[in-house]
């Protein structure tokens, strides 16, 4: 093939091909193609819809919210991270406080990797679904400066999102962007690659511990313990983008928190924060800088906190964050004894 | 402004037929370099004035070298002419790792200061841009090419958009002649041109862009990864910077063809090179030849010995490796590539090791050499990817010890490899299915397309454009060779 390449030489004489032709084709290749998209993407619907619902758990996040359980009972939510997912056991504290003539449920609704900016689009459905007290588990990189945005799964909920107006300068043009963006072109072209790697569809049981009682399918990812050595790398490692580190700094995290906690007791829900427990080797490596920046931060929350980081052994640990479910067990209990004194205090309303 | 947005293809349309109605060459000409400077403007904003200052300091240089009636005025300009691009593009693309490098070693010598980087964003295309300039500069030294005396003749070839941020690298000599000529949007030419567009598009949204995000899993922490996926990545990863690449070129050379411009093509099947030295005439073929021309010839090529030719193949590729980046690990990828071709120089070119080997002379044997020289380029692909030489440790070592973790999808994806390889190999061992498969794997599909009838022209634009809308990720990254 000489420079130009076979398909760069003069094919046809001038003029041999009309533009007109050419046009024409273009165009007409262009309507085929959108308008076999469009149909097939209409086509494919029933089948997206239900693949979705099977595999998309954060349908079920919102379905819960839409029951608005706090108004028939006393309903505790913890809110946060894998890090409360791992670490709050309901059918524990549950049992404590049942143990305690308290007639009060327990909701473990943690999203993994969730960010004070990414609870924000939820507030208003939590409100809606009148909680008694929200207990917000925290830690020091809920807060790190990190570029990601929400997932897929904003697109899929968007409808359902009720975003106030005064928490959209806690995000980015792009995240406004995708918070308005419309599902269906979005989601369904991600269908068919989604397909192809998780054929058969694989059920995501993320929230199926709403309509366990035994809350045991929440547990399923945390079975395997890593060891001090991995502990210390992931707790060293610079390119980290979930170190530990807080600044003092106003960053979009830190306004999203203060956000969260604020906007929930204006509605009339009590919030409580809790630091929550970390892996002894993690706690050696924040600084004190670090760790007061996150206190004060807590402080300017104006809500009740509770510093939990410390007095959890390494035996309650699978990593540098999550508990196994042996350290759920021994946290339950102190969970119990917070929401009791919360009530004790008038905090929370119990009828 | 992405090749793969709408925006570009309502600016690209309305370059057309804004092209197509104007009467006279000279506005055509202005049109499409206000067309070029915008894209730009939309790319790199502030940069553009370096796009402006590159491109009147080389022309100012080339018609002073060309007019200058001594040897020494002749390298002064010359000298001058280099300098000016070969600073910039320092300054902006490798001033940060000169000073990260410095700290480096400061710090290795025990001294306790470290300078401060200076954060310099890197202009879009500046590696593309300032080596066409010098192409210019030193095509006119070589007497190869007569200065260009209009100005914005130049400045169009410079800053001519299809080839500006990611090439292919043109010379003057190919681009320039051909702005004799009033431009005329022919059918021909559309149609040779779309047909080329679509599918550099498919190449990159379809295929590049849906590896880059497993691409990206696998080397963001390979120490996490396991071992099969290093080489799953590895390869995955050769194919994304192939089709990302390449697609790139393909929708460059498709809009310049609809202008009616030929701008050269930059690769030729270079995964089905059977050495090291087809592999570097068939990949990013404009940088190969800018490198083969301005520096290793200069260098004294093959003429000066033994040594001296393979000190001189090793120093070009280092060039070619620090021009696609600012960091070690593509330095070590150019040396890589250089120590590769000293050897096959040496062991294939002078010794004649496998001349007389009737296998290696067979259809077998040349797929042999296809995967051996294949595995190399892959290789090489993993020092290129790495993001740091710690990542770059951590890959290796998890080749060299194989730690045999497979899942269902990396088991199957072995099998199917040494499936495919088995069965290329009883193709090969065949003289009939061989002459057949080498038929078909170099058989032109794209001209064989660009000549349909327009019935089955318009299934081939419908079928890929469907494949695009259904199949490319909702947000497109940008190309890979963007980042040089």
């Amino acid at each position: 093939m000489d420079k130009w390449g076979a398909v760069n030489t003069k094919l046809t004489k001038e003029g041999d091909v009309p533009r007109s032709t050419v046009v024409v084709c273009i165009l007409a290749g262009v309507l085929i193609a959108g308008g076999l998209f469009v149909a097939g993407m209409y086509a494919a619907e029933p089948v997206i819809d239900e693949y979705l619902n099977e595999t998309k758990g954060i349908i079920h996040l919102y379905d819960f919210y839409d029951l608005n359980i706090g108004e028939d009972q006393t309903a505790v939510y913890f809110i946060g991270s894998s890090i409360i997912g791992a670490s709050i056991y309901p059918p524990y504290i549950n049992q404590n406080l049942s143990n305690n003539d308290y007639n009060i449920t327990t909701y473990n609704l943690y999203i993994s990797s969730d960010t004070p900016r990414r609870r924000s689009i939820e507030l208003q459905n939590i409100i809606a679904s009148a909680p008694s007290l929200i207990i917000y588990g925290v830690t020091y990189r809920s807060v790190t400066d990190r570029a990601e945005w929400p997932d897929e799964q904003i697109v899929l909920v968007h409808s359902r999102l009720k975003i106030l107006n005064d928490s959209l300068q806690l995000y980015s043009q792009k995240e406004r962007n995708d918070l308005k963006i419309k599902p269906t072109i979005y989601y369904k072209k991600k269908f068919i690659p989604n397909a192809v790697s998780y054929t058969p569809v694989v059920h995501d049981p993320t929230f199926d511990y709403l309509n366990d009682p035994n809350g045991l399918i929440s547990r399923r990812y945390y079975d395997t313990t890593k060891k001090p050595e991995q502990i210390l790398k992931e707790a060293n490692n610079p390119k980290d983008p979930w170190r530990p580190i807080v600044t003092n700094e106003s960053t979009r995290y830190k306004q999203a928190l203060i956000y969260n906690v604020q906007t929930l007791q204006n509605a009339g829900i009590p919030v409580v924060l809790i630091n929550m427990p970390l892996h002894p080797l993690t706690s050696e490596k924040i600084t004190d800088e670090s760790r007061q920046n996150f206190y004060d931060l807590l402080n300017e929350t104006g809500a009740k906190w509770y510093d939990m980081e410390f007095g959890c052994g390494d035996e309650c640990f699978i990593d540098s964050h999550h508990m196994t479910f042996y350290g759920a067990t021994q946290f339950a209990p102190r969970m119990a004894e917070l929401i009791i004194s919360e009530v004790k205090s008038g905090a929370v309303h119990y009828a | 402004m992405l090749f793969t947005t709408p925006e570009y293809l309502i600016f690209f349309a309305i370059v057309l037929i804004a092209t197509e109605l104007l009467r006279r060459k000279l506005w055509q000409h202005c049109l499409l370099l206000a067309a070029s400077y915008y894209f730009y403007w939309c790319s790199g904003s502030i940069h553009i004035l370096l796009l402006v200052f590159v491109t009147l300091a080389s022309f100012f240089c080339g018609a002073k070298i060309f007019a200058a009636d001594t040897k020494r005025r002749k390298k002064f300009w010359l000298a001058l002419g280099t300098l000016i691009p070969i600073l910039i593009l320092g300054w902006f693309k490798y001033i940060d790792f000169g000073i990260a490098s410095i700290n480096s070693l400061l710090g290795a010598a025990g001294i306790a200061v470290s300078l401060p980087l200076l954060q310099v964003l890197l202009p879009v295309g500046i590696s593309f841009f300032t080596f066409q300039a010098l192409s210019y500069i030193f095509d006119i030294y070589l007497g190869k090419l007569e200065p260009e005396p209009h100005l914005h003749k130049y400045a169009l070839f410079i800053a001519f958009f299809p080839a500006l941020v990611a090439g292919p690298i043109v010379r003057a000599s190919e681009f320039l002649p051909q702005l004799r000529e009033k431009i005329h949007i022919s059918g021909d030419n559309l149609k040779v041109g779309v047909t080329l567009i679509i599918w550099g598009l498919f190449k990159k949204m379809v295929i590049a862009d849906n590896l880059g995000s497993r691409v990206d899993f696998v080397f963001s922490s390979p120490e996490t990864a396991t071992s099969v996926w290093i080489i799953l990545g590895t390869i995955l990863f050769g194919i994304q910077i192939y089709c990302d690449f390449s697609g790139y070129a393909h929708i460059a050379i498709g809009c310049a063809r609809c202008l009616g411009f030929r701008i050269p093509e930059n690769f030729n099947l270079p995964y089905l090179a059977a050495n090291i030295q087809i592999f570097w005439r068939k990949w990013h073929m404009t940088l190969s030849r800018f490198i083969r021309d301005y520096v290793y010839i200069p260098l004294g090529g093959n003429r000066k010995g033994h040594v001296r030719t393979y000190a001189n193949l090793l120093a070009s590729m280092v060039i070619c490796g620090l021009w696609h980046g600012a960091a070690w690990t593509f330095v070590l990828w150019g040396g890589y590539h250089g120590v590769l071709l000293l050897l096959h120089r040496y062991f294939i070119g002078e010794k004649k090791i496998g001349a007389a080997s009737i296998l290696l002379a067979s259809n077998t044997g040349l797929l042999l050499k296809i995967l051996i020289t294949q595995a190399l380029v892959f290789f090489g692909w993993m020092i290129f990817r790495a993001n740091s030489f710690d990542d770059l440790l951590s890959c290796i070592q998890k080749i060299i010890f194989f730690d045999f973790q497979f899942s269902t999808f990396t088991r199957l994806a072995v099998l199917g490899g040494a499936g495919l390889i088995l069965l290329a190999f009883v193709v090969m061992s065949s003289k009939r299915l061989a002459a057949f498969a080498k038929a078909a794997a170099v058989y032109d599909y794209l001209a064989f397309c660009a000549r349909l009838r327009p019935f089955y022209w318009t299934l081939y634009l419908a079928v890929l454009g469907f494949a695009i809308l259904l199949l490319s990720p909702p947000e497109t990254p940008e190309f890979i060779y963007f980042a040089f």
